[in-house]
């Protein structure tokens, strides 16, 4: 069996032989060389230091005493100039006693080897150190990759916290109503803080919470942004925004992230204000007459949970005077801690509000105690807070309407027509389809529920009275229902040829926009009069659902044979 | 942060300990999406729950969506004080049975 | 009787292979230039030159497998570390005597 330690099967080495005297020198090196390293010497402590600048080896056999510089001396040296660079140092030496071994060690050697000299065990230590020094490379080059991707991340940041900045701080925050503060880690905790003027004069507020933090919370903010400004601009009401608003957030953002959010309008003049909150504690309606706080408190989920069908954009709405305050704040206030760890809390913010002597100065004292609360530990970092008040409007100035930003969700100015013939009129009901395009147009969505109602009674009018001529006078008496139904059985079997079409025409117009709705059906028709007023009092009309239609109608009119009829449907969307 | 499982039938029990923050997140997947198939009712027990944050409430979104969404059945459980104020504030008992 | 180990000779020759003659002849340039330094020092006085070139003859001595020969220049190196330079002049003589032999010996391998 070979005894003798095997060249390591790694590149070769360089490795400096420092020692004064010769024979020490010579048998060194042949052992080092034996392994199939280099061999660089040096006699002295001086010339080891300017052997290692010139020549860089990778490990250094150090003796300790030698003239002009000793190995200790030496070491510390060699060791400055390697800086990060591992360059194991191993001393010789005949010392015995474990202390002065230990100094050694202590001086910044890593390892020493005594005399007389093993050949197998300064093999092994060679071999040794030189994995430990691939070990450092790797460590260091592994770090340096880090640290650069790092830098990339951080500049990342930087450009996305500016894109943020002007998307969700922005808008009218500066008018004279209003008063701020605003975390400037913003991207980092999510928050977003929204004003503008609608062509009205009345002003939309929103304050943001995304859950979680960094770049995914503040993705969401965009899309939040766009609808914001874009339908404020052209003037929807509050609740048409906030329900596309969450539709949106629910597209887009995965399960399980949400914004908490506060939705305000204000109607300077109505003197009123407008409230919609999903998922925020309590916020504070301050009344300057009496100095008394009014809770008010969310009744909804957050934005981006629900669907929909299912979401809810009822608002509260408070009158306000001159004078009086709504305080909208993230959930960083109540939740900021001091030094010690204790929560600002409830309590001290209502107490500011009880000290206070002049409600000008409300929000400044309330930053001040928060500020003064958190301290040295700087953790108001995440706060975000909006003190919102009644004035008068002649002092607000004129509203800058920005209509630059945001696409108008949805089509504004179009026509459909959509008809079902023969076996298909039979069997397949085309309500939930044109629903849904219908669903496409933002201030169409809020109707849903009167548009289906309307629709369907159309389709059921233009079906049964038109196509299949039942009268609808079967349905009067006790047993009227069961037999217009059966009745309405064996007409459906018997049809072969028939068809209903629905033709839609949408149009904006100066304060909203309108809707038409004509149905044409392929029956004989039936025998309307034709009546100035509208009255539809007529036999032919019973049955057919009149009142709901006008109910919901701005004007319905029959034309052709009976077998058409027109309703029209008018909104305004910017009346507050 | 500490989850336990039982299971009572095709009832899906977890039980959280102490915080229930991000730090939760894998450990309260793993729960219900290792579970057997064929559990019909989740029930979150907070008894030893200490605090909740937005990420918790995130989670127990997932797990609103893993079991059918809008007709999941999910009930949290044994909330103190603190917990139910959380929830509550979000509004969730709009989309869970809160006990 | 050697001097040698020669276990440990055989080892070293093993280990310088070719090198081994000019081993033996830097040992012995390196002793006499020493050996030389090593009586002026003593001349003078200058007991710390004594232990620095006791240390290093001491070393060198061992490195060639000549234990004894090392032993003696080991107790020349401690008198001159004590600064008593009484007696060196003995063990000196004594190692010169001694390194005679060695030098013998390994010329003859």
């Amino acid at each position: 069996m070979d005894t003798s330690v095997s060249a390591s099967a790694e590149a070769p080495l360089k490795i400096l032989i420092a020692d004064d005297n010769q024979t020490d020198r010579m048998i060194l090196s042949a052992i080092v060389k034996k392994m199939g390293h280099a061999v660089v010497t040096a006699e002295d402590g001086l010339v080891a230091v300017e052997q290692f600048k010139a020549e860089q080896p990778d490990i250094i056999l150090l003796d300790v005493m030698m003239p002009n510089m000793n190995g200790q001396d030496a070491a510390v040296q060699i060791k400055q100039l390697a800086g990060e660079d591992m360059v194991p140092i191993i001393f010789l030496t005949s010392l015995q006693d474990a202390q002065d071994l230990a100094a050694c060690l202590d001086s910044g050697g890593d390892d020493f080897l005594t005399k007389p000299y093993n050949k197998v065990i300064l093999q092994a230590k060679i071999n040794a150190f030189s994995r430990m020094r691939r070990m450092n490379s790797t460590l260091t080059k592994q770090r340096d990759v880090i640290r650069a991707n790092n830098e990339h991340l951080m500049h990342e940041q930087e450009v996305a916290k500016a894109v943020y900045d002007n998307v969700a701080h922005s808008g009218c925050l500066d008018s004279p109503n209003l008063k701020y503060m605003l975390s400037p880690f913003s991207v980092f905790n999510g928050d977003v803080l929204l004003a503008a003027r609608k062509p009205s004069g009345s002003m939309h507020l929103l304050l943001g919470d995304f859950t979680g933090h960094g770049l995914p919370a503040a993705i969401g903010a965009m899309p939040l942004a766009e609808i914001f400004y874009g339908m404020t601009a052209k003037g929807f009401n509050m609740a048409d925004i906030i329900r596309e608003i969450n539709m949106k957030l629910k597209n887009v953002l995965p399960v399980g992230i949400f914004c908490c959010a506060c939705m305000v309008n204000l109607s300077f003049r109505k003197q009123e204000i407008e409230v919609w909150m999903g998922g925020l504690p309590d916020y504070y309606l301050y009344r300057s007459k009496t100095g008394q706080l009014e809770n008010v408190a969310s009744s909804h989920l957050p934005l981006g949970v629900l669907s929909s069908h299912a979401f809810d954009a009822t608002t509260q709405k408070f009158k306000l005077d001159l004078g009086d305050k709504f305080y909208m704040w993230s959930d960083g206030i109540i939740e900021a801690r001091s030094p010690q760890g204790d929560l600002y809390g409830e309590p001290r913010l209502q107490s500011v509000f009880k000290n206070n002597q002049d409600p000008e100065q409300l929000f400044d004292e309330i930053v001040h105690d928060v500020n003064h609360f958190v301290g040295e530990s700087g953790k108001d970092d995440d706060t975000t807070l909006l003190e919102v008040t009644m004035i008068d409007e002649a002092n607000l100035g004129k509203a800058a309407i920005d209509l630059t930003s945001g696409a108008v969700n949805g089509p504004t100015d179009w026509r459909m027509a959509y008809s079902l013939r023969g076996d298909t009129l039979k069997t397949f009901n085309p309500l939930p389809v044109m629903l849904n395009i219908l669903h496409d147009v933002p201030t169409l969505r809020s109707k849903s529920g009167e548009l289906y109602t309307l629709m369907a009674e159309l389709f059921s009018n233009a079906l049964e009275h038109g196509v299949l001529g039942l009268s609808s006078e079967l349905k009067k008496g006790p047993d009227g229902f069961a037999r217009y139904y059966g009745e309405r059985s064996k007409a459906m079997a018997a049809m072969t040829e028939g068809s209903v079409e629905f033709v839609f025409d949408h149009r904006p117009t100066e304060k909203g926009g309108s809707l038409l709705i004509r149905v044409t059906d392929s029956g004989k028709g039936f025998d309307y009069q034709k009546n100035i007023d509208n009255q539809f009092k007529s036999e032919g009309y019973s049955g057919r659902g009149i009142p709901l239609i006008r109910s919901i109608c701005e004007s319905i009119e029959y034309k052709g044979d009976g077998n058409i009829v027109e309703v029209v449907i008018k909104w305004q969307t910017d009346i507050s | 942060m500490a989850i336990g499982t039982s299971t009572n039938g095709n009832e899906l029990k977890i039980q959280v300990e102490g915080r229930f923050d991000f730090s939760a997140h894998q450990e309260f997947r793993d729960a219900y999406e290792k579970a057997d198939a064929g559990v019909g009712a989740y029930v979150i027990d907070m008894a030893n729950a200490t605090y909740l944050d937005s990420s918790a409430l995130g989670m127990l979104l997932l797990l609103r969506d893993h079991a059918g969404g809008d007709s999941a059945n999910v009930k949290i459980v044994n909330c103190n004080p603190d917990v139910r104020k959380i929830l509550t504030i979000s509004n969730f008992e709009q989309l869970f049975a809160i006990e | 009787m050697s001097h040698l180990n020669l276990d440990e000779i055989n080892e070293l020759k093993d280990i310088m292979e070719d090198g081994f003659g000019e081993l033996v002849e830097a040992f012995i340039a390196d002793s006499e230039e020493k050996l030389s330094a090593l009586h002026d020092a003593l001349a003078q006085g200058n007991a710390t030159r004594v232990g620095e070139l006791g240390h290093s003859l001491k070393g060198a001595s061992g490195n060639i497998c000549a234990a004894a020969l090392a032993d003696i220049y080991k107790q020349i190196e401690h008198a001159g570390r004590d600064q008593n330079l009484d007696g060196v002049a003995d063990m000196v003589s004594q190692a010169e005597a001694v390194f005679q032999e060695v030098r013998v010996e390994l010329q003859a391998l």
